[in-house]
């Protein structure tokens, strides 16, 4: 159980705090709602271009690492493709200087033309070196427009191509800015040694004069059922063919989703777990393979992954996949094997319950999702999943007409 | 609201490790301890002298740890995984140059059971044929894979050519040489460094009495043989200064420098610490400033200290867009240049102090945390001592200092050199 006390300021800032007594370390967590789903099809990986762009200086402070570092603190951000969420770490003794920080940058960036073109160009070396310079990097640049045709989900958070990165411009910046960077649409979560009404007081001071800005409708493109098996072939020069499945599945809030991710913990999660044993310990046919979620807001995929030995054709790893989904749709999963999954899913809990800086995050970027709430129910969401609710959403949605399926061969592999 | 007021800077408080204390045991069994959670979860880490560098040939001791775990007189590899995941328990291996060492984290209540299993599962290791023959299929799979990566190329030539390839803590792989390993070689390692080989208990969590009893009572009796004799390696030759593997497609090459430098207990060691904070350490580095922040030839660069046994050296890493490469390695050399010759400004000198006052406080923040610190001091022999001698040396380091450090220890022309991808 994470306690917490929550208020909203008058501009519409949501404001968590929770205390933990046992570090000298705080940590100060915001959360904006906005990701990679809500950029224009035009200008993709913006969100998370824009992320880089939260570090190069806001109004009044013009490196935003810097006086951080003076005081012992470190600072990091990610984008997804629903939420961008920034966090800093930092004595306690320093506390202020976090809200300094954000509320500086909240208030108005700097929008400087030098850290635009830098921040182009490190994005580009990001892509490069994430996408296009890994073996199977580009595996997701091709599964969302294949699993995707409406949805924003149909691009990466890093966005469709390199061109999109390169032609933003300082307008757009702006645009975004003011529209998203908005303290009604963002969560600010402080947890550590500290109390209530200092934040109350800290919160006020620092966030309480920034401007609400409109009210965001979000209305995706929603996708309509896939009736279809989807599929498509590549050939790139990687060492092993790889197979990737992907089927469409439940939104965050709907309560199957705790469903699908045991699920996809049975088949692959640990050395006991079914692929692990079948696929690569008896049958030695895949060198990896996987199967889990995206922790996506909107309808999300459920995805099979499998690297293919030598001995094995793409025609025949396919099959193998379908035969164990349809074993799960045909005889369902045993209670111990569902009680097995649940009880790693409760200590990976408790473990993550022992940092301050996973505890913010959690809270926060539950809030954004509905409500901080979430993180306490969890562990009985996940208690309440049966074994007949598996079998029952593998029937409904585990299904070769909802799936889309990436062959991944490589050049020169003699089995095909 | 002004926000063009910094808030007042308050120093940090006095630091008070979260300091690991020792469980008298009688025999040859060390055990250390930190008890700092609320939850009920617990970190039990084996540490064996049975590193890689032990090793008669490649690959050896990633065998034997990783298979430990893998099959036992009575239990199969799956049966182990079986009793492990029901347990919502994490069993992990993992191998260092002069240490290896095994990992169970699990909660609390079940505690008791697992180690008792654990014990069981290395006492009478049994390393199944098929599960060796599974162990290096895969590992060449994975080989595969990593070698079309070029920063797994540069890492896996790197000490072979800063120290050279011969040597014991050279750990570079070669696709060859998973043919050359043959089982008994497993099994031998196991007997020799493993079986009934003294070794440390590091427990961290929520680690109450009745825990440390637990231990206590599955320990005695046990038969322990003396450790296994070992010969400091001689260090004759060097490594070679310079290697370009070229990658004519890749869009980004992968840069990677080093150099040996002195142990943690060198008087130098604080500065030759501090210059590489300066230099490439954090976020702020002179080369996250330059490379990635002025003129976006990365997505990041790093550098840092590796510290073991008998060999320590620093090394510094990137990957930079394939066309600005020589670019990049120009404006490496004239950062390097440019703190051997300038002054850094008081403030960044000051900045940098305190982001290693801070980073000290968030590397022992809880207990896991603190006994990773507690595990790297000693596996060096070294003790708490050694933080606090950084602290105090740290504080009263002059600019002028760091000139004297940069020209010794950090001047170009020594630097071993490795570049895969575009090298011309």
């Amino acid at each position: 159980m994470i306690e917490y006390n929550r208020f909203t300021l008058t501009n519409g800032l949501k404001v968590i705090v929770h205390q933990d007594h046992s570090t000298p370390i705080v940590a100060v967590n915001l959360t904006y709602h906005v990701g990679a789903r809500d950029e224009n099809p035009q200008r993709t990986g913006f969100a998370h271009l824009f992320e880089h762009l939260m570090f190069g200086g806001s109004k009044n402070i013009p490196s935003f690492d810097t006086p951080l570092q003076k005081v012992g603190g470190e600072n990091n951000a990610f984008t997804t493709n629903d939420f961008t969420n920034y966090y800093i770490t930092l004595p306690k003794e320093n506390l202020e200087t976090a809200f300094w920080l954000e509320s500086d940058r909240m208030q108005e960036l700097a929008f400087s033309e030098k850290s635009l073109e830098v921040q182009r160009n490190v994005v580009i070396e990001e892509f490069k070196q994430r996408y296009l310079n890994q073996p199977y990097g580009d595996v997701y640049l091709l599964m969302r427009p294949l699993a995707y045709l409406r949805h924003p989900y149909q691009w990466p958070t890093i966005g469709k191509n390199i061109e999109h990165i390169e032609q933003a411009s300082m307008q757009e910046v702006k645009e975004f800015f003011y529209r998203f960077y908005r303290p009604n649409n963002a969560v600010l979560t402080v947890a550590g040694d500290l109390k209530v009404d200092e934040i109350q007081k800290l919160a006020e001071k620092w966030f309480g004069h920034i401007p609400k800005g409109e009210k965001i409708d979000r209305n995706y493109p929603q996708e309509e059922n896939q009736l279809q098996p989807r599929s498509l072939s590549v050939e790139r020069d990687v060492p092993l063919n790889a197979i990737y499945k992907a089927y469409h599945m439940v939104d965050r809030l709907h309560k199957d989703y705790f469903a699908f991710d045991l699920l996809s913990d049975i088949l692959s999660r640990g050395n006991s777990s079914r692929f692990y044993q079948k696929f690569i310990k008896e049958k030695k046919v895949f060198s990896d393979v996987n199967a889990y979620i995206g922790g996506d807001f909107d309808a999300g995929l459920f995805t099979l992954t499998a690297h293919l030995n030598p001995s094995i054709s793409m025609d025949e790893a396919d099959q193998l996949l379908k035969d164990e989904i349809q074993l799960i749709i045909n005889q369902g999963v045993t209670e111990s094997e569902l009680q097995k999954v649940k009880n790693k899913v409760e200590s990976t809990l408790l473990f993550a319950q022992t940092s301050v800086l996973n505890k913010a995050m959690g809270l926060g970027i539950a809030e954004i999702i509905q409500s901080a709430d979430l993180v306490n129910e969890e562990l009985a969401s996940y208690q309440n999943v049966s074994v007949k609710d598996i079998q029952r959403i593998a029937h409904e949605y585990l299904k070769e007409s909802n799936c889309s399926t990436l062959r991944y061969h490589a050049k020169n592999n003699k089995n095909e | 609201m002004n926000n063009t007021t910094e808030p007042q800077l308050n120093s940090m408080s006095d630091f008070t490790f979260l300091e690991a204390q020792a469980f008298k045991l009688e025999g040859p069994i060390k055990i250390f301890y930190i008890n700092g959670t609320d939850q009920e979860v617990c970190k039990a880490e084996l540490i064996f002298d049975a590193g890689y560098k032990y090793q008669s040939k490649a690959i050896q001791a990633a065998a034997a740890n990783q298979l430990l775990i893998e099959g036992s007189a009575n239990q199969s590899s799956a049966q182990i995984a079986e009793f492990i995941d029901q347990m919502g328990a994490f069993l992990d291996t993992s191998l260092h140059a002069d240490y290896a060492s095994v990992q169970l984290h699990c909660l609390n209540k079940q505690f008791a059971e697992l180690f008792e299993y654990l014990l069981n599962l290395i006492e009478e290791a049994s390393f199944p044929f098929s599960e060796f023959e599974d162990f290096i299929q895969l590992k060449k799979q994975k080989f595969a894979v990593n070698q079309e990566k070029v920063s797994f190329q540069a890492k896996n030539h790197f000490l072979e050519v800063l120290l050279g390839e011969k040597h014991a803590y050279n750990n570079g792989i070669k696709l060859e040489q998973f043919e050359v390993l043959k089982h008994e070689d497993v099994i031998d390692f196991y007997q020799k460094y493993y079986f009934q080989q003294p070794f440390t208990i590091l427990l961290s969590g929520k680690i109450e009495d009745s825990l440390l009893q637990t231990v206590e009572k599955l320990l005695v009796g046990k038969s322990w043989r003396a450790r296994q004799s070992y010969a400091a390696i001689q260090i004759q030759s060097m490594g070679e200064s310079e290697l370009f593997i070229e990658k004519a497609k890749a869009s980004q090459s992968a840069i990677r420098f080093g150099k040996q430098m002195p142990a943690k207990s060198h008087p130098d060691f604080p500065l030759i610490y501090l210059a590489n904070l300066i230099l490439g350490g954090y976020f702020g580095s002179r080369l996250m400033s330059n490379l990635r922040e002025d003129k976006g030839y990365t997505y990041g660069i790093g550098s840092g200290l590796v510290n073991m046994q008998e060999v320590n050296y620093w090394f510094l890493s990137t990957e930079v867009g394939a066309e600005v490469t020589p670019l990049a390695i120009q404006e490496i050399e004239k950062e390097l240049r440019k703190l051997s010759n300038e002054l850094i400004s008081e403030e960044e000198l000051d900045l940098v102090k305190q982001y290693f006052q801070g980073s000290i406080l968030r590397n022992f923040d809880g207990a896991f945390a603190a006994m990773d610190r507690f595990k790297s001091l000693y596996v060096l022999d070294l003790d708490y001592e050694y933080y606090h001698q950084m602290l105090s040396k740290i504080k009263n380091v002059q600019a002028l200092d760091l000139i004297s450090i940069f020209k010794k220890y950090y001047t170009f022309e020594d630097m071993s050199q490795i570049v895969v991808g575009k090298t011309q």
